[in-house]
């Protein structure tokens, strides 16, 4: 296996405080996708999320010289997007929309995904573990859900391509979500403890 | 857990459910610890499962983005040591290079023999914009990072991808106090800029668009000058209003998102997307205030002020590189066009003009793909040679 000097926290973090670019490619390299498909959770737009983790980074170096992450640069990165993401739906339309208050909160503390939950999420072993739920799924809801996954179909496409209708596609989405969950119960168990 | 509430769930996540689908959603999680639970396991799946992918092309590019980021940002301080014995240098060497470069294509030219081919297809030159300082000099902006200094501007900076950025400018020392120095910033048919000024107001500049702005804000108010289509996103600061001026009309803003269009024939839209905005027509002195979603239609004859609500998306989506038309006719749809790119229109027939059309559409650097699109969806035909289009029903 590869090591990296910056593998290392003292290395790395030393090397971010005197501002040296080859650590902030380092992270952007190691993180980038992680955190581009974090966002895009959060703010259902791909250019938006692309533009939000470009602007944490160069928030990141902009700042560098106040830089003291004492625990992981991994979840500091986690969280600075998940606050810039936070800052942009406060204005999209979809929260603009939802005048009660409680739905508003309920919005950000349920459905919204924490940086603490998505760190959670990332450990290996479950997504070994997920990989092989997919395959578990039966046959027409695994072709379903890997059009619209790893080929990235649309609904409608995927309607097409299968000869089946729109609310087909649906109803088969929703069954993989439930069957993957309950696949994988006991290893989103461990999760469940550890992040309460 | 019944299929129904699995699918709600789904449709919840996936941001595809209504205000009152998510209180049901929300009263049922209320209800009981364990439907919570379930929720809990289904939104992990989902996120294990959802968010955009990134190809390593786009990953390059982006790396490319951010490290140009950094460079320019150490490249910004250092230029404040240079000094102005330097500075005057970089002057002098341009005025020799000039001459120097016409005799240069003067000769190659003559020596050229072989025959040119001409490129048929219509594309956006995404033009040069220009840049016109104080004193009247004007600059062509490539597409590259670079310090830009006049006789009474420093430290104007020019970003491959953020354009130009005025925040770290300022006025010679010669500039006497009291003085507003003004530079003008000319986007071409074709052309698209983004501009940052110095109070961190950031302006996106639409093809066709001329826009006057002060190198440091000083006074009161905070002025600036518009001709064609910009999308303002101003920076707050309660004290000194920013006013966008437009022939016969002022946009005052209290700190938001709006768009200014000035191209429609005979009147002025402004659309509003977040804050508060007020638009005054000059000749009545009236002033209308705006919430989020209103358009204020300004008629430039009459001097009268219409006020209604629209999806300011449709309004602003150009600045993002998108053409939305909402059951826009195809004439109005190629007038746009025709800002854009250097086409040419004519009708096969009178019942085309009327035919609508809905859509968004990302721009393309050739004007055949987009009437592609457009011409699968309507029922209409586009025949194009050389920079005629000719439109008809399909």
């Amino acid at each position: 296996m590869n090591m990296h000097p910056f593998d290392n926290h003292e290395v790395l973090l030393e090397a971010l405080q005197k501002g040296e670019e080859k650590a902030f490619v380092y992270l952007f390299d190691r993180y980038y996708e992680g955190l581009l498909n974090y966002a895009g959770r959060i703010v259902r737009e791909t250019e938006l999320a692309h533009d939000l983790v470009q602007e944490t980074f160069c928030k990141l170096y902009e700042d560098h010289v106040n830089l003291n992450i004492h625990l992981s640069v991994k979840s500091y990165l986690y969280k600075s997007v998940y606050n810039s993401c936070l800052n942009e739906i406060k204005y999209q339309k979809v929260v603009n929309n939802y005048a009660d208050r409680e739905l508003l909160d309920f919005y950000f503390s349920e459905i919204v995904q924490t940086p603490e939950a998505e760190l959670a999420l990332q450990n290996e072993d479950i997504r070994k573990a997920l990989e092989e739920a997919i395959n578990k799924l039966p046959e027409r809801c695994r072709e379903v859900f890997v059009l619209s996954k790893v080929e990235e179909l649309s609904n409608k496409e995927i309607a097409e391509k299968l000869n089946i209708s729109v609310k087909t596609v649906e109803v088969q989405m929703t069954k993989a979500l439930s069957r993957l969950r309950e696949e994988l119960e006991w290893v989103l168990c461990i999760i469940f403890f550890v992040n309460f | 857990m019944t299929n129904e509430m699995d699918e709600l769930i789904r449709k919840v996540l996936d941001g595809k459910a209504s205000e009152e689908e998510m209180r049901v959603l929300m009263r049922w999680m209320k209800e009981d610890g364990s439907h919570r639970e379930y929720f809990n396991m289904l939104k992990k799946v989902w996120n294990m499962t959802n968010g955009p992918k990134l190809s390593p092309e786009r990953k390059a590019l982006e790396m490319e983005r951010f490290v140009g980021y950094m460079q320019n940002s150490s490249l910004k301080k250092r230029e404040h040591l240079k000094s102005k014995v330097v500075r005057l240098w970089y002057r002098y060497v341009a005025v020799l290079l000039i001459p120097l470069l016409l005799l240069g294509i003067y000769f190659w030219s003559e020596q050229k023999s072989e025959p040119i081919l001409v490129n048929t297809e219509t594309n956006v030159d995404f033009g040069k914009p220009v840049l016109m300082m104080a004193d009247g000099r004007e600059v062509i902006l490539e597409q590259k990072n670079e310090i830009i200094e006049g006789a009474s501007e420093i430290g104007i900076q020019n970003d491959s991808l953020f354009g130009l950025n005025y925040m770290g400018a300022g006025l010679q020392a010669n500039v006497s106090t009291g003085e507003e120095v003004y530079n003008t910033l000319s986007i071409p048919v074709g052309g698209f800029y983004q501009l940052s000024l110095s109070d961190g107001t950031k302006v996106w500049l639409n093809s066709m668009t001329k826009l006057r702005y002060p190198v440091t804000f000083r006074g009161e108010q905070r002025n600036v000058y518009l001709a064609g289509e910009a999308y303002f996103d101003v920076a707050k600061d309660a004290d000194h209003p920013f006013v966008v001026n437009v022939e016969g009309m002022e946009v005052k803003v209290y700190g938001t998102r709006f768009n200014v269009n000035t191209l429609e024939e005979g009147v002025v839209q402004t659309v509003l997307e977040r804050g508060k905005v007020s638009v005054k027509a000059l000749k009545t002195g009236e002033e209308v205030m705006l919430k989020p979603d209103d358009m204020a239609e300004f008629y430039k004859e009459s001097g009268m002020v219409k006020v209604g609500k629209v999806d300011p998306f449709t309004y602003t989506a150009w600045k993002d590189g998108k053409f939305v038309f909402e059951n826009a006719t195809i004439e109005t749809i190629m007038s746009r066009l025709g800002r854009w790119y250097d086409i040419k229109v004519f009708y096969g027939d009178e019942q085309v003009k009327n035919q609508t059309f809905t859509g968004i559409i990302t721009r393309h650097s050739n004007v055949k793909d987009l009437l592609y699109l457009i011409g699968e969806t309507a029922m209409v035909q586009f025949d194009q040679k050389d920079n005629v289009v000719t439109v008809r029903t399909r």
